[in-house]
């Protein structure tokens, strides 16, 4: 659920629109334009949201907190009744994917914004709270503008994970995840990648069933020391 | 680094460079960084295994 006043103007949200289309489970939802319709129906947003188990609320740090789009919907559609009475949204896991212009280390004790991006968070940590839901670690997202293409690199990645890759995203979850992307993505290569991928693929998981095996051999020797 | 890292490494960035496709390049990029992760992961483990191991507590 995009909150974006400017949308169409967004470098940013339009970086995150292309790699969110990569994800075929998920919906890219824009609350701005769901706005600029008509009068929105409370039901049948109800309906609607309770067909996702990650709701990702995405916006970009508007005095604190998120475009207005946004809390006007929490407020039009989260009603006390489906939230509270019937915790319609309960064990659904709640992200929010937030942008800054200003750079992360900066919001922190001693840094020119002071508060840590936790505390200025806090009212949708409450929510998920109120409304039994998984809160998930924001996903941050400080001065786009600034990155290099590596870094846009490594972000897309981050993004497509925290979009639909099992929690937390660990060493072994983020794994799974990138094999799977890697198998999907080998269908449209030439025959040669093919193999090549075939190979990669198999080695990565090899190598974590060492990890598996290493990790559990240090718990043996671990539980017998104390 | 052992030799299969190395291996995996170059073959994912030959795979990086030959892709058009911004999504998948970063596919590719993502999967060095993973197999960077796992070859520390492994040493970190086989060291700490040799560490625990040769404790002078157990000579």
């Amino acid at each position: 659920m995009v909150s974006h006043p400017n949308i169409e103007q967004s470098a940013t949200e339009a970086f995150f629109k292309t790699s969110a289309d990569f994800v075929d489970e998920s919906t890219w939802y824009s609350l701005d334009h769901l706005y600029s319709k008509a009068k929105i129906d409370p039901d049948r947003e109800q309906r609607f949201i309770q067909n996702f188990d990650r709701i990702i609320f995405q916006f970009p740090l508007y005095w604190y907190s998120s475009p207005a789009s946004l809390k006007q919907y929490m407020d039009d559609v989260f009603t006390r009744k489906f939230i509270v009475a019937t915790q319609s949204l309960k064990n659904k896991e709640l992200g929010i994917v937030v942008t800054t212009g200003d750079a992360l280390t900066d919001f922190q004790a001693g840094g020119s914004e002071r508060y840590t991006m936790s505390e200025i968070l806090r009212p949708f940590e409450a929510f998920a709270n109120k409304a039994v839901m998984v809160y998930l670690k924001p996903f941050v997202v400080d001065q786009f503008n600034y990155k290099e293409v590596t870094d846009k690199q490594r972000l897309l990645v981050a993004y497509l994970q925290y979009l639909n890759a099992p929690m937390p995203l660990s060493l072994e979850n983020r794994e799974k995840w990138l094999l799977a992307q890697l198998k999907q993505s080998k269908l449209d290569t030439a025959p040669q990648q093919q193999q090549i991928l075939d190979l990669v693929i198999g080695a990565i998981d090899d190598q974590q069933d060492q990890i598996d095996d290493l990790k559990m051999n240090i718990k043996l020797i671990r539980d017998q020391e104390e | 680094m052992t030799d299969t890292n190395e291996w995996l490494i170059k073959q994912l960035g030959q795979l990086e460079n030959e892709e058009q496709s911004f999504i998948k390049k970063s596919l590719y990029l993502a999967a060095q960084d993973l197999v960077r992760e796992q070859g520390k992961r492994i040493e970190q483990a086989q060291q700490e295994i040799d560490g625990r191991i040769w404790s002078p507590d157990k000579w």
